[in-house]
């Protein structure tokens, strides 16, 4: 019986240290290379990083005039994550936003998935105006995606749906 | 060893990690938790 156990527990820690082996790098390590750009309309790109680089991008006459008359812009990404190791999935969304300190003149939202090993993207993830907007003291931008996981030979679903807040004055948080 | 153990052994083994890795894929999380925050311009 004690050979048993013993033998029982090397194949236990064998088996968590190979999930620790598989497990999910940091926030970061797993972007794609390309990523989705939601504006209003939805492109393929990258979220701006700098004011200038919006000027450039700048599709409509409209978007060039409100990003000059910012005169503050911010960025952040925030992540909602659920489980550990192999089956770790998340949701980042990352916004870049700018205001003239009065109402928000600019936003444009990036959204990607995040897995372990045994997780999976099922659909999504999302992202999408809730609340305000450019012309308003603030915006809010719902994210929200899928994920399948192999647990015990059993495909289990769920999925991560999160809120943050933008304000005038460069701060974020949570709704 | 005899077919009996290794039958217990391996019963037991997938019994124990049916349960690791319920509770690693029930438990933990965060969020939403802002991991990065970059000022691009302000004046």
């Amino acid at each position: 019986m004690k050979r048993i156990c013993c033998v029982g527990s090397a194949a236990v820690i064998a088996l968590l240290l190979t999930a620790t082996a598989l497990a999910t790098p940091g926030p970061g390590d797993r972007l794609p290379p390309e990523y989705t750009v939601e504006q209003g309309l939805t492109q393929t790109g990258v979220v701006p990083a700098t004011k200038e680089e919006v000027v450039r991008t700048a599709r409509t006459q409209a978007e060039l005039a409100a990003i000059k008359a910012s005169t503050a812009c911010w960025q952040h990404h925030w992540r909602y994550a659920r489980g550990h190791l192999v089956y770790y999935r998340a949701v980042n969304q990352q916004t870049f936003w700018c205001s003239d300190w009065r109402v928000i003149t600019y936003r444009s939202t990036s959204t990607w998935p995040d897995t372990g090993q045994l997780c999976s993207t099922m659909w999504g993830p999302q992202s999408w105006v809730s609340g305000g907007g450019v012309g308003s003291w603030h915006v809010d931008v719902t994210s929200r995606g899928g994920f399948r996981c192999w647990v015990n030979w059993f495909d289990y679903h769920d999925w991560i749906h999160f809120t943050i807040r933008y304000t005038y004055y460069g701060s974020s948080y949570s709704v | 060893m005899s077919l009996k153990v290794v039958i217990a052994l391996v019963i037991g083994v997938l019994a124990i990690w049916s349960v690791v890795s319920t509770a690693l894929w029930a438990l933990g999380g965060e969020g939403p938790t802002r991991v990065q925050t970059v000022t691009v311009e302000t004046p």
